[in-house]
């Protein structure tokens, strides 16, 4: 329900005080009589609305359906209402009784219209029925509203611009192969060139005619819609027109404009046309910012502050020996010239990281790239020199000329081994001066990337030695160390460091010539690991140093501790192929070193006393991957995301928890579980907050804010989040209640989505660290129980709700046909072309390659099973007579029998020792593939229950024979994976619950070390060489440092995982 | 007046919120009344861009609007134990107008307090030639929230 539409219209003063009573009170009796007699006593149809209105809100249908056939009559009978609260009642009626967006137009947009047709000179009147229209996406009934507007008000510049961009938006609602599309596209076109030609013709005019362009959202209406309709030179030819280009939107202070042309520019790869007009800018940010000191000058003279005075005249004469070099127009022509607007949005442009950067590339691409990029250091210089001295203007400047330093063609061989050298130089005093800036290992990534084996060789060399001697400062020597230690992560992580080998293993790592598989040399990581771990334990000691990390606001040891685990992860074996042909991702991994990680990051996690949003958002990914969901919850709490991002954060999460966790949807009744805020958030933002903030847009003539808005609820409409809070919110209470949601047709939120619709993945995977060199391979990849989300996982798992509450769906108890066999017939007609369509749906995407790479194992068999179940569902319908294909069922069957075995492979292979502790380790880390199989069980049964229901009770058409015979063998199938599911969960209550598990997990993370079989050494002299990583990172998070208490939570998560699944209701 | 600062990959590191408005003109004659002036409502630099000088940019640029909007001062309210924003705004011209006792609800420094003051700072704009809507000793003037706009 709409904002507007969620509270009662207000009713007109003439109704009188008891009807207004009744109607506050909802009194609809009272309401319904009175309305009735004063209809008849005033023949006014508001009080037959009012009638309606208030009929709708009861529960019989005939009165809930009396609204309906009022409408459709009036829409029938073209009767025009013309008073605008008469169709306020019936809008709030229609939406009580359930009408969609996609009813809107037919039944409310279009009595909208006839009443401003109807009621020309009133505004009021106007806009409450366009911001109707709008906020119902009915944009062919606000184009409407918006050309009677436009027309009936020509001196309006907000209806004139209100007009074009609705017309526009309505043209770009409507199909391709309408035809009215390009006959509004045009028109909108059209119009706002007009507006624009308007400004250019009479610019001199003041003020502006009311329909031309004046303010800078109409400009970047112009500008959106020119961008979105004009393709590949023909941009670029009207983008570099010097009547309407860059530097002459500056001229009216339009920086926005300014910006996005530069952008498209670049997008567009017009390197010749932005460097032009690159040089044009900067020649006049530097003219502009001369005017400035000299303004601030004359203000120091006349507020007789002679220090400022020497270094500005000294400031001044360098710019003006530069400006020679560079052709500058003097000042003073300047000064008369421009206006304030002008020289302020320039001097922003001038001094923006975005045009920087742009500009040393498309220098880059001229002939002579050479001078052209030292042209542009000399601009970044004496920029840089203005204004104010702000620390990010310095490390921008500092950052362009090593960018310019790496771009610079190089014209010989001793050129080259010169720049080398030169560039090793240049990163180094880049670190020396920015090496506190949390950012700088980032900012400089992209020249590591360019470094070749001797040079990274020499670079790691150059900061191990500075930063181990740089015993002066504690501080120093922290930082450098850690920056190298991520810097050689950095190296072993790119492929460019390993050098082919003969060996076995492919590759020989460049940086420590080991044997190795490339991108993942052990020994490097073992190096790292070992090297983090030991400069993790020494910091405690230095509690100074720790005071002074906390006032500059480093936190190097969470680096350390990072790269660290992170190290241990991979050489434990996660390698970001999701269990390709697994159950989980942690099947086959070494359970110590994961173990050792997690322990590691919690210990971090609780010595920080500001918490770093990256090892926050790893410890839950962690916890989820080991199954300790539950922990992992109160983890995501702290973080305190907000509703606004759920979109882009909730997936880090919320992903899969409804398959793997089913104890956090028991308090559902409750409407809390971990996805009910997502939906919350979804009605709300689609419903209220995206319409309002439309509206005030519109209000405000913030065009491009109109569009960016309307962007943001499609991608809120077509999100894959949504889609899978839905599926999610879906499965995790169908695994504590058992039955089967039906609401999945018409649910508000996902009833607009039909298969090939275009779904957006806008998780944001920001909040992880940023380590690895391959972004092809992101931290993520490895640390999750399956690929991320995607268009295409998202319509499988949706389909497949959609086809299991078809076929769940039972009629209610009351409901007796009279004739039960044409019920049947007409279920059937409505049953096999839904499934058929369905199936055809899912097939097309489970054919497409890559569809394997964005789900896990349990996931893709999972959605084969549903796909095959929907076509046994066809065939049995189709053709009763001719018998079925047994190697149908026979494959649904061995499917089901496969994945059973699979999950039960690993634990075979578990020695005899974990077997007997029934090895909760990697059964907790299967309960995502467990949640698939209950799944698979659940659809099972619930095709067979409906198979049954529509055969078997057909007396004339009993079920043939071979149907009774493969419903038994599903149902036996679905009987095997639901006896394995109960083992499982019973041995989960037996194993986690009993004490000693403490011991038990310490034990796999220490072995030895923490039995006591292998002593602790408290050796002083103990030395890095002499130590290992078990070693150290027991001794520093080990008992003395309360590793404890990370275990107790784990335990109890498991716990509380064990008690989730024991809740969980079988179907059979 | 919104105003977001971006890394060069697009991702916001640091946003200023603020608005340009006065008490209502039937508080004229009320000794609190404020005039037309701009207001920041937040002004947040996430971690990894601090010590830059991007919070000033940010308030710099709110500074321009104001300025354009014809306000006759930009003001805040900071928590008075916030001593490291409290330096910021001091080194960017602003001072303490007036001191809103118990505005906020917690005390951090004190959680067994009613709440904490805010000191209310303020910059002149151009239009405030004179200075006429700053005072050099306004931690010495106490106001209670209900007095504060």
């Amino acid at each position: 329900m709409n904002s507007y539409q969620a509270h009662r219209p207000s009713l007109r003063d003439d109704c009188g005080l008891q009807i207004q009573r009744a109607w506050q009170d909802g009194l609809w009796a009272i309401i319904i009589n009175m309305a009735k007699s004063k209809s008849k006593a005033t023949k006014d149809p508001y009080f037959e609305a009012l009638e309606l209105a208030a009929r709708s809100q009861l529960d019989t249908p005939i009165d809930r359906q009396a609204v309906w056939q009022a409408v459709d009559k009036i829409i029938n009978e073209k009767t025009v209402v013309k008073d605008p609260t008469t169709v306020d009642l019936y809008d709030w009626a229609l939406v009580s009784t359930g009408m969609t967006n996609d009813q809107y137009p037919k039944y409310i947009g279009a009595m909208r219209v006839n009443v401003v047709k109807a009621n020309p000179k009133l505004k009021e009147i106007a806009k409450t029925s366009f911001f109707s229209c709008v906020a119902n996406s009915d944009w062919e009934h606000a184009q409407q509203i918006a050309a009677v507007m436009d027309k009936n008000f020509p001196a309006d510049r907000r209806f004139h611009f209100r007009n074009i961009i609705t017309t526009y938006i309505y043209a770009t609602s409507l199909d391709d192969n309408d035809a009215k599309k390009p006959m509004f596209r045009t028109l909108a076109l059209r119009q706002i060139e007009k507006a624009k030609a308007s400004r250019h013709q009479d610019s001199s005019s003041e003020p502006l005619p009311p329909r031309a362009i004046a303010t800078q959202d109409e400009m970047m209406l112009w500008l959106e819609m020119t961008i979105k309709e004009t393709k590949g030179q023909d941009l670029v030819k009207c983008l570099a027109d010097p009547k309407y280009n860059a530097p002459s939107a500056l001229k009216d202070g339009f920086e926005t404009v300014c910006s996005t042309m530069m952008d498209q520019l670049m997008r567009l790869g017009a390197w010749d046309e932005f460097y032009a007009i690159c040089k044009e800018i900067f020649e006049n940010g530097v003219a502009f910012w001369l005017v400035e000191e000299h303004e601030a000058k004359e203000k120091a003279k006349r507020e007789a502050q002679p220090t400022e005075e020497k270094s500005l005249e000294q400031k001044a004469a360098e710019l003006m020996a530069a400006m020679g070099r560079l052709s500058i127009k003097s000042p003073q022509e300047l000064h008369k010239t421009k206006l304030a607007a002008e020289s302020i949005a320039t001097r922003s442009v001038v001094k923006d990281w975005k045009t920087w950067e742009s500009f040393i590339v498309a220098a880059s691409k001229q002939p002579n790239a050479k001078k052209a990029l030292k042209e542009v250091e000399e601009y970044f210089t004496m920029i840089t020199n203005f204004g104010p001295q702000h620390a990010i203007y310095r490390t921008q400047l500092d950052m362009a000329r090593l960018i310019i330093m790496f771009e610079t063609p190089l014209e010989s061989e001793s050129d080259e081994s010169l720049a080398s050298g030169a560039r090793i130089d240049g990163i180094m005093a880049y670190i020396r001066s920015h090496y506190r800036d949390m950012s700088c290992f980032d900012n400089l990534r992209r020249f590591f990337g360019l470094l070749s084996i001797s040079e990274a060789k020499a670079l790691l060399e150059r900061l191990g030695t500075n930063g181990s001697q740089s015993e002066e400062s504690q501080f120093q020597n922290i930082m450098l160390l850690t920056f190298r230690l991520r810097l050689r992560y950095f190296f072993t992580t790119f492929s460019k460091c390993y050098k082919p080998s003969s060996t076995n293993r492919g590759a020989t790592c460049g940086i420590c010539n080991s044997d190795s598989v490339p991108e993942r040399c052990e020994a490097c990581l073992k190096e790292i690991a070992k090297a983090c771990i030991w400069t993790w334990k020494a910091g405690f000691k230095h509690e100074a140093l720790l005071e002074q990390l906390k006032i500059e606001g480093a936190s190097p040891y969470t680096d350390l501790t990072i790269i660290g685990s992170v190290c241990l992860l991979k050489l434990a074996g996660l390698d970001g192929l999701w269990g390709r042909n697994d159950s989980s991702p942690l099947a086959w991994a070494d359970r110590k070193r994961v173990m050792q990680a997690i322990l590691w990051m919690d210990a971090q996690h609780h010595s920080q006393s500001v918490k770093r949003q990256d090892l926050s958002v790893l410890l839950v990914k962690l916890y989820i991957l080991i199954g300790a969901a539950s922990h992992a919850k109160s983890i995501w709490d702290t973080l305190e995301v907000k509703n606004v991002t759920l979109n882009c954060l909730g997936p880090l999460f919320a992903d899969r928890l409804g398959t793997m966790a089913p104890g956090l949807w028991q308090s559902h009744v409750h409407g809390n579980t971990p996805t009910s805020q997502y939906l919350h958030y979804y009605r709300s933002a689609i419903d209220k907050n995206i319409p309002n903030s439309l509206r005030l847009s519109f209000d405000h003539g913030n065009y491009a804010s109109v569009l960016g808005n309307l962007s943001t609820k499609t991608k809120h409409k077509q999100s894959c989040t949504l889609v899978m809070a839905l599926v999610d919110h879906y499965r995790g209470i169908r695994s504590v209640d058992g039955e089967v949601m039906q609401e999945t047709w018409q649910n508000r939120l996902s009833q607009h989505i039909k298969p090939g619709m275009r779904l957006y993945d806008t998780t944001d995977y920001g909040p992880f660290p940023n380590i690895e060199a391959n972004p092809d391979r992101p931290i993520q990849d490895f640390l999750s129980i399956g690929p991320g989300l995607s268009e295409d996982r998202a319509h499988l798992s949706l389909l497949s709700e959609r086809f299991l509450s078809l076929i769940a769906y039972k009629e209610p108890k009351e409901y007796k046909p009279v004739n039960a066999a044409l019920a049947k017939d007409r279920d059937r007609n409505i049953v096999v072309p839904a499934c058929r369509d369905m199936m055809t749906s899912m097939n097309m995407i489970m054919q497409r390659m890559d569809v394997r790479d964005k789900l896990t194992l349990p996931e893709y068999e999972y959605y084969c099973h549903v796909q095959a179940l929907g076509f046994y569902v066809v065939l049995s319908l189709t053709k009763p007579k001719g018998g079925m294909p047994d190697q149908l069922v026979e494959m649904i069957r061995s499917e089901l029998i496969n994945q059973l075995a699979r999950l039960m492979v690993r634990r075979k292979t578990t020695t005899e020792a974990d077997a007997a502790k029934g090895d909760v380790f990697y059964d907790i880390s299967a309960l995502h593939a467990n949640g698939m199989l209950r799944e698979s069980a659940l659809v099972t049964v619930h095709v067979v229950r409906y198979l049954e229901r529509t055969r078997g009770a057909d007396a004339k058409s009993p079920m043939p024979q071979w149907m009774i015979e493969h419903l038994k063998i599903l149902r036996t199938v679905s009987l095997a994976v639901n006896h394995h599911l109960k083992e499982c969960i019973e041995r989960l209550s037996m194993t986690v619950n009993p004490a000693g598990w403490a011991d038990r997990i310490a034990e796999w993370a220490f072995g030895d070390l923490a039995n006591g079989t292998r002593g602790v050494s408290d050796d002083p002299e103990e030395t890095y060489e002499n130590s290992d990583i078990d070693m150290l990172l027991y001794k520093a998070i080990g008992p003395k440092r309360n590793f404890t208490m990370a275990i107790d939570l784990i335990v109890h998560s498991w716990g509380d995982a064990a008690r989730g699944w024991s809740k969980v209701k079988l179907i059979e | 007046m919104f105003q977001v600062a971006e890394d060069d990959r697009g991702n916001i590191i640091g946003y200023i919120m603020g608005k340009l408005e006065s008490s209502p003109d039937y508080f004229r004659n009320y000794e609190h009344y404020l005039p037309w002036h701009a207001h920041i409502t937040a002004l947040t630099v996430a971690p990894e861009a601090r010590r830059m000088g991007i919070g000033r940019i940010l308030s710099e640029k709110l500074e321009i609007a104001a300025d354009n909007g014809d306000a006759w001062f930009m003001d805040l309210f900071v928590r008075k134990s916030n001593h490291r924003a409290i330096r910021f705004y001091e080194s960017m011209g602003y001072s303490v107008f007036r001191v809103v006792k118990d505005y906020y609800g917690e005390n951090i420094e004190d959680p067994s307090a009613g709440g904490e003051d805010a000191y209310d700072m303020r910059k002149p704009m151009k239009r405030d030639v004179k200075h006429e809507h700053i005072r050099e000793n306004g931690r010495e003037f106490e106001v209670d929230p209900e007095d504060v706009f």
